[in-house]
């Protein structure tokens, strides 16, 4: 049984690894900070950004320049980097949904002296990975050791004789064709830290377990209050907390451009428990266009306040004690480029705009989709466009198929029985036989099945005869 | 004033279309196949303004919507808004106050009092707007809404391009057949 992959990630984790080489540091600091204020310095003049959290601003961003959000990011790069940098080495950076495979595929752009945006996914970035030599394996490894705790570092071989007898007996020429082995078996053979790097590469998995360093280019601006009677009632601390988000955004002296993404907010009860309340924004925020009202700010914060003295009772029927004093702290911001400056700007204009902002006062993410170049149903929607497909081409294609299909599709499918429905057929296609591991039955046949309710239903069955409802026909 | 689906026979059985300003309920079980003619307002509504944004939130358990399905309807990917909520009046509020959006359609198992019915009323009133209450169940008159302009069940006669619609609170009180050809 296979699920729909219908999961929508609000913040899905993506990764930018760019090559930037610029001395001096106030244009360095505006360079690699262009995509997101979450960098990284990997190596000498090799960036990782974390794009993840302002993703949704890129999308959104993407959606209204009608434009990928590949395009976006390489029109800002070329638009923020030095054009001397640019017209010499061009833009070379790799997208992945892990840092560590972003590092490899920019060290194999790099080693090609090719200068693009590649990411992991596309044609390229796989042909990439799968031509990595060991050379760039290991080159890759002594950066990483450079950010390991010096215990781990210790462990981490770049050279190590099991390895290299592994690879001459199992004739693996690239890195690619380590995926044979199993975790387990790694672990045990080569130590855990070798298996980490495994699991980033080849399942993109193990995010926490990565030596992140966030390199700070500003020290982030900070507020403290003590109140004078302690509360835990909203209602008392909100005009405070207003108070507070004034004299922030007058002490941070945000540029015109710069926009809010993460607030910080400590709070500390009478019994010295101390919880982060972090103020988080779909998309970024323009702090200043909300002196003395802050709705969105104070909206995000009662959701956060919620969610904290909801998870408090859930996990030890505990209740919230007293809250005492604060720090505020501006975490995230990101610079704009004058021309997104009306997105959520001083000015809100369009449709789109007064939509985003929305999207900042709600508890829930508002979604918008787009058509993506696949047949199957799973993978025929999503609701950003990272890379080009010619849908002016497939457009009619796609349409035609979705025709037949239901409004609405079950999240997971559910094994079906025809009891004497009336049926009919709808379409019949193949999965994805390439990307499944050969176990699952690839035709499937599609139809609408009629109960005695007189309900419809999506059905699918394949070559075998098992059939599963997968929508129901709104 | 009132939005228009452009198959006659549907607007005239509403009475001249969706009213604007107002609260309409469907009864439409789920896989009983009428959400298809709402969805003939919502296309004729995006080809008509470009910018007219429709917030489609639902909620239903183990369902989701499928948004190509309601492309292929002729609507406009950048006019529709997805969003799921188990409780649209808490969680949407601030949607609901503003006249961002031109028609609401709440296709939720959530239950509606009076009370909120009333409020959603006054939202459409004083947003300018369509909000649309979809029932998972057929309405009937034992059990009023005082609060809807329009109350009417739908359904799609099997396995054909005839729809059904019975009018339980509106300007005909009568059972129309529609046929409308998608394709």
């Amino acid at each position: 049984m296979y699920k729909m992959d219908l999961a929508i990630s609000d913040s899905p984790q993506i990764y930018v690894a760019l090559k930037c080489e610029i001395e001096d540091k106030a244009l360095l600091a505006h360079a690699v900070t262009c995509l997101s204020t979450k960098v990284m310095n990997w190596a000498s003049g090799v960036w990782i950004i974390d794009v993840s959290q302002f993703f949704s601003y890129w999308k959104n961003n993407a959606y209204t320049k009608k434009c990928t959000v590949l395009e976006l990011w390489q029109r800002t790069l070329l638009s923020t980097l030095p054009a001397s940098l640019v017209a010499e080495k061009g833009i070379c950076a790799a997208v992945a949904d892990h840092p560590w495979r972003a590092v490899l595929l920019l060290s194999m752009l790099d080693s090609d002296s090719a200068n693009d945006l590649v990411t992991w996914h596309s044609p390229l970035g796989q042909r990439l990975f799968y031509s990595l030599p060991w050379k760039i394996w290991r080159q890759c490894l002594s950066q990483l050791k450079q950010h390991l705790s010096r215990k781990d570092a210790s462990k981490l071989r770049l050279f190590s004789a099991k390895l290299d007898a592994c690879i001459a007996h199992l004739n693996l020429p690239y890195v690619c064709d380590m995926h044979i082995l199993n975790s387990s078996a790694i672990t045990q053979r080569f130590g855990y830290l070798i298996n980490e790097v495994w699991l980033w590469l080849f399942a993109g998995k193990n995010h926490e377990s990565f030596p992140w360093l966030s390199k700070q280019f500003h020290k982030p601006t900070r507020i403290t209050r003590t109140l004078d009677s302690p509360s835990q009632l909203w209602e008392h601390l909100k005009p405070f907390l207003r108070q507070d988000l004034d004299k922030l955004n007058a002490k941070a002296q945000l540029l015109a451009n710069q926009r809010v993404v993460l607030i910080e907010w400590k709070v500390i009860c009478d019994n010295l428990e101390e919880f982060v309340v972090p103020i988080c924004f779909r998309n970024p925020h323009n702090l200043a266009a909300e002196q003395g009202e802050h709705s969105c700010s104070l909206a995000q914060a009662y959701y956060s306040f919620e969610r904290l003295t909801q998870k408090l009772r859930d996990d030890s029927d505990t209740y919230l004690a007293a809250i005492q004093a604060w720090e505020l702290t501006l975490s995230e911001y990101i610079s704009l480029e004058e021309s997104e400056k009306s997105l959520f700007g001083d000015g809100i204009k369009s449709e789109s705009d007064r939509l985003l902002k929305l999207e900042n006062e709600l508890s829930i993410p508002l979604m918008r989709f787009n058509y993506t170049a696949s047949w199957v149903p799973e993978d025929s929607f999503s609701c950003a466009r990272l890379e080009d497909v010619d849908l002016a081409m497939l457009g009619s294609s796609l349409k035609a198929l979705a025709n037949a299909r239901p409004l609405y599709v079950y999240k997971i499918v559910k094994v079906w029985h025809s009891n004497g429905n009336k049926r009919c057929f709808l379409e019949q296609s193949l999965s994805k036989w390439w990307q499944s591991d050969g176990r699952h039955n690839n035709e499937r046949r599609y139809y609408k099945e009629t109960d005695a309710k007189k309900l419809s239903y999506w059905v699918a069955q394949d070559s075998d005869g098992k059939k599963t409802c997968c929508g129901s026909f709104g | 004033m009132r939005l228009l689906s452009k198959i006659s026979a549907l607007d005239e059985a509403l009475g001249g279309g969706l009213p604007v300003g107002g609260l309409t309920e469907w009864g439409m079980p789920m896989g009983r196949e009428a959400r298809p003619l709402l969805l003939a307002f919502l296309r004729a509504l995006t080809h008509k303004a470009t910018n007219s944004l429709v917030l489609w939130v639902d909620n239903h358990k183990d369902l989701r919507v499928f948004p190509p399905a309601f492309y292929a309807h002729g609507i406009k990917p950048e006019c529709l808004v997805f969003t799921t909520s188990k409780a649209a009046l808490k969680e949407l509020r601030p949607a609901l106050l503003r006249p961002l959006f031109k028609v609401i359609v709440l296709d939720t198992t959530e239950k509606f009092t009076i009370k909120d019915c009333l409020f959603l009323s006054r939202c459409a009133r004083q947003n300018h707007q369509s909000i649309v209450l979809l029932r998972n169940f057929f309405l009937s008159n034992r059990h009023g809404n005082i609060a809807a302009c329009l109350r009417i069940n739908a359904w799609r006669n099997s396995h054909s391009n005839y729809w059904t619609l019975q009018v339980i609170k509106g300007p005909s009180r009568a059972s129309t057949t529609v046929c409308i050809k998608w394709i």
